[in-house]
């Protein structure tokens, strides 16, 4: 019974949030194709991959759905007699689902877009056929703490008053920053198909190896996720 | 299996204010309870108290025998509806309903659908489109077609004008007949919607003022109408607690249960009796007390 609510939970927030991903998916693709052909137009070299180009952006636009979404739905489930525990690992579940499916959504984009460079020899960074696992996994893990860290701020402002608010922002933009320090550049490098798997130990200059890089992403996501499930646990839920 | 309410002790306290102060009761049948008191009473607080929306702050509610705070098997069967703030929903009305459906286990479609058409609720509007009333039908819609064995209506009708009012006063006491549960109602329409309470509790002050049935609760005063120099000789050192007068004629409501002598008295005077108003009666308990 439990399980099967946080199943349907996690499904019907999937589905709302991948709605306004639609919207999100064509506007860079439109963006894409627009560089893209302006480039061929006025002749500036522009071979960013789709990958590489949409990373920033699709976190962000994670982060800003993490915000809206952050505590939305907790009253709307609470008044279906949904509790709080089924609410916080049904949006951690969807979460997952939907960093993992804009990774592929992207990602098939760009493994088309590399048949087409190969076809119509035009010319693209590298190819992330080299090194997909790990660009992929580092793509999903960059939507997800995202997410992550945008949900932290919306708790931080629905709990607490404006002020403690701001220190949430503090808070999400310092995990933000331990995240990017873990990974430094190697985000951009991967993506653009420099490195091959084979050379991923020399990838985070900030002197960490892929599997200890991985593990802190891992430790980063496991503290954000504890401290939202502290506050949220008995959270009193307004009346409005 | 009746979902009874037992509610212990309860306080709930908003930073420095307390809002609940050791409240106790038990609804142990599936009847229609009013819950009455004026503004800032603690209504509310004691409703999302049971519908778990607030932990409180001290003693223990319990619902079907466990506590209901973050327990899915009793959180499901408790259907809390408020006047919602529904301006940012853009929902449509038929999406809405099928999410009820999905996650309220007595969930009755059928019936849903035949309040849709009893209320002529519009099912392809987004939520935030409808008219104010039409959002308090919504509400109650869910409420009702919810058939969950504790239903909770906090205010949710304030929205709706007289007639759908009425219609769904008559729609809550038909369906209480088919599917009896436990009604939890909120009100500052006492006077109408008082013939739908089985039992009254009144707060006061975040306490609990009393806990009645309807019919001993309003035994505890009458009201006597007849020619004016009549009713005023007989309310002479008698606690009136409202009085009309359209010409010679006067009615007044007098706190004071009416035993038989009493009964005689008036009528030996010409006057007629009839029971109090719970109105009276709500306003008079809980006016100017300390």
């Amino acid at each position: 019974m439990k399980k099967n609510s946080i199943k349907k939970i996690a499904a019907d927030m999937y589905v709302e949030q991948m709605k306004w991903s639609v919207w999100f998916i064509g506007i860079i693709m439109i963006i894409y194709l627009a560089f893209r052909i302006i480039g061929r137009l006025l002749n500036f070299s522009f071979t960013q991959n789709l990958l590489v180009f949409s990373a920033g952006s699709s976190m962000v636009y994670m982060f800003v759905i993490g915000i809206i979404a952050g505590a939305t739905f907790l009253p709307q489930f609470l008044k279906l007699g949904v509790t709080r525990t089924q609410w916080f690992y049904g949006t951690v579940v969807s979460a997952i689902l939907k960093s993992v499916t804009l990774a592929l959504i992207f990602s098939i984009f760009a493994g088309i877009e590399y048949l087409f460079s190969i076809l119509f020899n035009f010319e693209i960074d590298g190819s992330i056929l080299n090194n997909f696992p790990a660009s992929f996994l580092l793509y999903s893990f960059n939507l997800f703490v995202g997410y992550l860290t945008g949900w932290l701020i919306n708790i931080g402002y629905y709990k607490f008053n404006w002020i403690v608010g701001f220190l949430f922002i503090a808070l999400s933009v310092a995990f933000n920053a331990v995240y990017a320090l873990i990974w430094e550049n190697s985000i951009i490098t991967l993506y653009s198909g420099n490195l091959n798997n084979f050379e991923l130990e020399a990838l985070a200059p900030s002197g960490l190896s892929f599997p200890l890089s991985v593990s802190g992403t891992l430790g980063i996501m496991l503290l954000i996720l504890f401290i939202i499930r502290a506050l949220t646990r008995k959270i009193s839920v307004k009346i409005k | 299996m009746v979902f009874s309410i037992e509610v212990n002790n309860l306080s709930l306290k908003y930073k420095n204010f307390e809002a609940l102060k050791n409240v106790s009761f038990n609804l142990e049948n599936e009847k229609i309870y009013g819950l009455l008191g004026r503004n800032g009473a603690g209504k509310t607080s004691l409703l999302s108290v049971l519908a778990s929306y607030r932990n409180p702050s001290g003693g223990t509610v319990k619902i079907a025998g466990e506590c209901p705070f973050e327990n899915p098997n009793i959180m499901q069967n408790v259907s809390f509806h408020f006047e919602t703030d529904y301006h940012e929903e853009t929902t449509k009305v038929i999406n809405m309903l099928k999410a009820v459906g999905k996650y309220r286990p007595n969930y009755d479609a059928e019936y849903a659908e035949y309040l849709i058409n009893l209320f002529n609720l519009p099912l392809n509007k987004p939520v935030n489109k409808l008219s104010k009333g039409m959002q308090s039908v919504l509400e109650v819609t869910m409420g009702l077609a919810s058939r969950s064995p504790v239903t909770i209506f906090d205010e949710s009708y304030l929205g709706m004008d007289a007639p759908t009012r009425m219609k769904f006063y008559d729609e809550l006491l038909k369906d209480q007949e088919r599917n009896p549960r436990i009604f939890i109602l909120s009100t500052h329409l006492v006077s109408e919607m008082d013939y739908l309470f089985d039992e009254v509790l009144i707060l006061q002050e975040g306490k609990l003022l009393l806990h009645e049935d309807y019919e001993s609760l309003t035994s505890r005063g009458f009201s006597a109408t007849g020619y004016i120099n009549n009713v005023d000789k007989f309310t002479d050192g008698r606690k009136i607690l409202n009085s009309q007068q359209l010409g010679n004629t006067k009615s007044v409501m007098i706190y004071e249960e009416k035993t038989e002598d009493i009964e005689n008295e008036a009528r030996k005077m010409g006057l007629e009796t009839g029971p109090i108003s719970l109105q009276d009666l709500f306003i008079h308990l809980t006016d100017g007390r300390e």
